[in-house]
């Protein structure tokens, strides 16, 4: 018994998680498929990847975050701060690659204040990020006077608007940091150290986990893809409005929950996640190509995660 | 605050976009000021009748939000007018005013469904670009309907947003020659159509010289935002005598604060939009008046100009949609559901 | 054996099982009116699964329950109580946010007339109910502010209020100091009195073997025998309970005289006071007390998990700096934490994880973790420490406690680990994994690993050490070397001059 045991792959539950969640996304997949001819078609399948694309970039931040055991909810307004700052820069005049890695910086930089408070500060991360939720929007409100910053340079918007094998620019950038933010949870110690500080900080903390710096890691991911993906949508909007970002949060923690994070902390999976992102945007796909009402959108949304929730429940529940 | 938004909706957005990576040949558009325009009462008698459209001609139309009754009227102009030309229509919209990113994913998907026209009214200035080029990519024309303005857009149709202003502050001189006390409750900070809108305001009363706007501050298109603005403007100015708010909703907002101040006889409350709720409130003599821009009226001059173009036509690139400052003197003529009678009203207006 | 007329509660042929795993093969006990009945068993033997059928949070499959000759039907904890049974669970039940009479009165508050509840009545026979339990009880101040020795005999006045006649206990002393044991003795004693009846569940033999007249003895979901106590010897409760005979062990030393580590006059706040002590080579060093002495919070402060005020603390000759577990991890400590769940494990995480994390850095290349390295090692580790049942992929959280805390320790010898502190090493774990602990913590001295092991129980810290600490208000009160460990001489220094 013992030899067929040790031949399972390690943290099997999370991904026999996975599959459930994928179960899902066919699900709804054959559901559409069978109700609209529009929907199964290549064109609309990567239509509905490039609509994920984003919020599965601002997902994956959350998700660690989540994972080490707290929440971020400013991810939108960092992004509005970290995509006006790169662009103010790129119209100043700033190259390209100088005005990225700064808007990264930035958004960064934004992880490392609410990842400070949190640890060195003591405060909960709810409310240290809630009050960051309002903090980071009125700098972009400030900054900007409230307008939008146009004319960003062209070889800058080559990038979101641009397809590599027909799959487009965003797909591709956000695929990548999806395999990166994977290896890193499930290869790295700090996603060994992010499940450990989720899961029980003290008991991590005894097993000299350094639980500090890895509560800062989360948050400082986090801000960074939400700079990510704002870069990725001022790109494809040619301008950057310090209004962008409303209520990421929480398609973000949707997708998470949907793929099998736990708000408790300790546990959660990139995959599950970018596959929630999908149940997501093929939903909202769908329903358009149906013709359904926002209304119904939003309750067919509030279904899925509730009925995500009630599966986990049943299913983990023993 | 004040000051650096007027400069900035005055300036800055066009400033910005001088560099316009999308290297077009149009220059951004400012609706309002766009020399290339027509009103919507001169399309006839310069364009001729509308052609009768091909059999199957159908329109997409994507809006804000069904939440509010402006854009659910508007969606209502598109049907009867497609309707009536035997046009089908498909309406959508966001689930609410803050989902850019979800309204673009509705513009997106409608583009591949493969529409002979496309009207948008987007969130913000930005949030439909990429759909605005991808069926610019696919050779379907779009139309950008009211009141957010994309600077790339090719056809605009709505009404002057200035002009909204403009006719309330219009009221205040004809009526309170004395001048006196005014405050301004604003729509969201950055939106195009709140910054026209107060701008129309204040330029026209400023320029009168016997007024004083002793504020003006953002209540994000909020009616307990606004109820709480106007109760503390009027806590410290007991002799004002009128506000002008940049949508209904606020205004009605405003009313409420008014009269727990005892103050119906001395403040009049301006809003803008012309919704029905307005409308019972001017009726009732609670609002003093509301700037109509009719928008099921918009909604059919919209749905035409698609048509036009579909059909071919070259029309200039903003067509003026009608506006009209409603008060209790006026209400009767404008409340009407015959169609053809109020064409009539506010072509002759 | 009580005859089933007479009985207060008799249970026959109970089952249950959850989905395909039958946890309850046809279970039968018996409890006479005024008896305490010891349930006796392993851990995962059912003993939790047949209170829970009994209280009514799990609907048993099939059997019969009768109380007082009277059969009942319990599906709800609501038939529970209107039979008669009432449980004081581990971990107590109650809102801290209310009073001690509003807990008593919880879910049954007397009114006056339809809405109002009558606060003075609720509170007068509250007093009167804990009159005869511990009259020291205020039964205005709010449940938070007692300590859990109290909020038990509040519990089971709960219990009488509700005419309870039989109170079942699990684990009643596992947070109580032997002080708070003997109050709980005396209760036990007045509840007899009147004839209710106890069911006490206890992994503790020496208080089964005190207060109980007989017991039942529970071994994977089957009934084993009922004995009478104390006639039964403990060899032969034991055998039944295990199902194999124990090997008697006896202490072997295996100390040197090399100097590993020394603590020197480690303070913080009143809790641990100047506190010194010296660990050699291969040397397993006892560390006894009563509770609250600061043997736990002096654990802790050697481990770096707490900051002290001022001390040192040196590992072969080299006085380690940082304060923080991970200085001390590098120096080679490793604490096994008596709060398991708590302090402990990563409950989600595999055995492997568990293992892995204070060693990430030996166990990756290139920032990325090893992960056939950590298998093979964690394998091999719980191998060697007979991790039942043998699957390190399994989440920590699915094993019991015993095998959780060989996992702890799997934990420090992957990491290098070469002072291993203990700290109440059995908590919670039952006789069999009890006496393999014990062989751990010897193979780990006879490998030349210094061991320091806090524990209550004054036969396991005479069983393990080489040298035993008393401590006493936070000080190190005595020092007894091999010859001078009894029971007798640990009590002397431990217990504070009057």
């Amino acid at each position: 018994m013992t030899k067929a045991l040790t031949n399972i792959p390690l943290f099997s539950r999370v991904r026999f998680r996975d599959a459930g969640t994928l179960v899902g996304l066919i699900l709804i997949a054959i559901v559409f498929s069978a109700l609209t001819p529009s929907f199964f078609t290549v064109q609309n399948i990567i239509n509905i990847l490039q609509q994920s694309s984003i919020s599965a970039c601002i997902a994956i931040g959350m998700t660690l975050v989540i994972i080490s055991g707290g929440i971020d909810l400013s991810v939108g307004p960092v992004a509005a701060l970290s995509a006006t700052l790169g662009a103010a820069m790129m119209v100043a005049g700033v190259p390209v690659p100088l005005a990225v890695l700064g808007a990264i910086a930035t958004g960064v930089a934004c992880g490392f204040v609410n990842g400070a408070l949190i640890t060195w500060g003591g405060l909960q991360p709810f409310i240290v990020t809630l009050g960051g939720l309002s903090l980071y929007r009125a700098l972009a409100l400030i900054y900007t006077g409230g307008t939008p910053i146009f004319g960003l340079p062209t070889e800058f918007r080559a990038l979101s608007n641009g397809t590599v094998l027909g799959l487009p620019g965003p797909v591709i950038v956000v695929a990548l940091l999806a395999l990166i933010a994977w290896i890193v949870l499930t290869k790295t110690p700090l996603g060994e150290y992010l499940m450990a500080v989720g899961g029980n900080p003290e008991a991590a903390r005894v097993a000299g986990v350094p639980v500090t710096l890895t509560k800062l890691s989360a948050y400082m991911i986090s801000g960074g893809l939400a700079a990510i993906a704002s870069l990725i949508l001022i790109g494809r909007l040619g301008a950057a409005e310090p209004t962008m970002g409303n209520l990421w949060e929480l398609d973000a923690i949707a997708a998470s929950a949907i793929g099998g994070a736990s708000l408790m902390g300790g546990r959660g999976s990139i995959v599950g996640t970018l596959i929630g992102c999908v149940i997501l945007g093929a939903l909202r796909n769908g329903l358009t190509l149906l013709n359904v009402q926002a209304f119904y959108q939003l309750l067919a949304t509030g279904i899925i995660i509730i009925v995500a929730m009630l599966i986990d429940r049943a299913t983990s529940g023993k | 605050m004040q000051h650096l938004l007027n400069t900035a909706l005055a300036s800055g957005a066009l400033i910005f976009t001088i560099g316009a990576a999308c290297a077009q040949d149009l220059t951004p558009l400012n609706s309002d000021s766009e020399p290339d325009r027509i009103d919507w009462s001169q399309l006839d008698a310069t364009f001729g009748d509308l052609a009768t459209p091909a059999q199957g001609t159908k329109v997409g139309g994507v809006s804000k939000t069904l939440t509010n009754e402006y854009w659910r009227t508007l969606g209502e102009g598109y049907k009867t007018f497609a309707d009536a030309q035997s046009v089908g229509v498909v309406y959508q919209a966001a689930s609410n005013e803050g989902d850019q990113l979800g309204q673009l994913s509705i513009a997106e998907t409608l583009i591949s469904q493969g529409f002979d026209a496309l009207l948008f009214s987007p969130q913000t200035d930005a949030n439909l670009i990429p759909a605005l080029e991808k069926a610019a990519a696919a050779g379907v024309p779009v139309v950008n309907v009211n009141d957010a303005v994309i600077p790339t857009a090719r056809h605009y149709v709505g009404n002057v947003q200035k002009d909204n202003g403009v006719r309330v502050a219009q009221w205040f001189i004809d009526n309170h020659p004395q001048g006196g006390k005014v405050a301004v409750i604003e729509g969201q900070a950055g939106v195009y159509a709140a910054g026209q809108r107060t701008a129309g305001f204040t330029q026209t009363i400023t320029e009168n010289g016997n007024f004083d706007i002793v504020a003006s501050v953002p209540a994000n298109w909020s009616r307990e935002l606004a109820f709480n603005a106007a109760a503390t403007i009027l806590q410290q100015h007991p002799d004002l005598i009128g506000f002008y708010a940049n949508n209904d909703g606020m205004a009605l907002g405003v009313v409420e604060a008014v009269k727990s101040a005892g103050k119906q006889q001395q403040t009049a409350v301006f809003g803008t939009d012309g919704i029905s709720d307005a409308y019972a409130a001017v009726r009732a003599g609670d609002l003093t008046g509301t700037v109509d821009s009719f928008p099921l009226l918009t909604g059919e001059v919209a749905m035409e100009v698609a048509l036009r173009l579909i059909a071919g036509q070259e029309l200039p690139r903003v067509v003026a949609t009608p506006q009209a400052l409603i008060t209790k003197d006026t209400i009767d003529s404008y409340t009407t559901t015959d169609m053809d009678a109020l064409r009539a009203v506010l072509t002759a207006q | 054996m009580t005859s089933v007329s007479a009985a207060r509660l008799h249970l026959t042929d109970v089952t249950k099982s959850y989905g395909p795993i039958q946890v309850l093969h046809g279970v039968s006990l018996t409890v006479a009116p005024g008896e305490v009945h010891g349930l006796l068993g392993e851990n995962g033997a059912g003993k939790s699964t047949l209170l829970n059928v009994l209280c009514g949070v799990v609907p048993p499959d099939g059997g019969q329950i009768t109380v007082d000759g009277t059969a009942v039907t319990i599906a709800r904890p609501k038939d529970a109580a209107k039979a008669g049974i009432a449980m004081i669970h581990q971990e107590l039940q109650q809102v801290p946010e209310l009073t001690v009479a509003q807990n008593i009165f919880l879910g049954a508050s007397l009114r006056r007339g339809a809405i109002f509840v009558d606060r003075q009545t609720q509170e007068a026979e509250s007093r009167r109910l804990l009159a005869t339990l511990d009259p020291s009880i205020d039964v205005t101040a709010p449940i938070r502010d007692l300590r859990v020795a109290q909020r038990q005999i509040v519990e089971i006045a709960k219990a009488l209020r509700s005419n309870a006649r039989v109170i079942a206990m699990d684990e009643p002393t596992s947070s109580l100091t032997p002080k708070e044991f003997e109050r709980l003795v005396k209760v036990i004693q007045v509840l007899t009195a009147q004839g209710v009846s106890i069911i006490y569940v206890s992994h503790k033999m020496d208080e089964v073997y005190r207060l109980c007249q007989a017991a039942t003895i529970l071994r994977d979901g089957r009934f084993v025998t009922h004995v009478a106590l104390p006639q039964t010897p403990l060899s032969t409760v034991i055998e039944h309970m295990v199902g194999r005979e124990l090997a008697h062990a006896h202490h072997r030393s295996f100390a040197t005289d090399t100097v590993m580590m020394q603590v020197n006059a480690l303070s913080r706040g009143t809790a641990v006071r100047n506190a010194d002590l010296t660990l050699h080579q291969g040397e397993v060093l006892g560390i006894a007390g009563l509770v609250g002495s600061g043997r736990t919070e002096l654990l802790r402060l050697i481990a770096g998990v707490d900051r002290a005020d001022s001390g040192t603390v040196t590992v072969d000759g080299v006085t380690i700096s940082g304060a923080n577990p991970r200085a001390r991890i590098r120096a080679g400590l490793g604490l096994v934490p008596e709060e398991r769940k708590r302090d402990g494990i990563i409950r989600h995480r595999p055995i492997t994880a568990n293992i892995g994390l204070p060693a990430m850095s030996q166990f990756s290349r290139v920032g990325l973790i090893r992960k056939r390295a950590l298998h093979a090692r964690s394998q091999q580790l719980m191998r060697e420490v007979n991790l039942r049942p043998f699957d390190v992929t399994r989440a920590i959280g699915s094993f019991s406690g015993g095998n959780q805390q060989k996992a702890i320790i799997g934990r420090w010898l992957a990491a290098g680990t070469r002072i291993f502190l203990f700290d109440e090493p059995t908590r919670g774990i039952d006789v069999g994994a009890k006496a393999e602990i014990y062989d751990l913590i010897e193979t780990l001295a006879a490998q030349g690993c210094g061991v320091l092991v806090v524990s209550s129980e004054m036969p396991e810290v005479i069983r393990v050490s080489d040298r035993v600490l008393v401590m006493r208000e936070g000080r190190v009160a005595a020092s007894l070397n091999a010859g001078d460990i009894t029971e007798a001489a640990i009590a002397r220094h431990a217990i504070p001059a009057a």
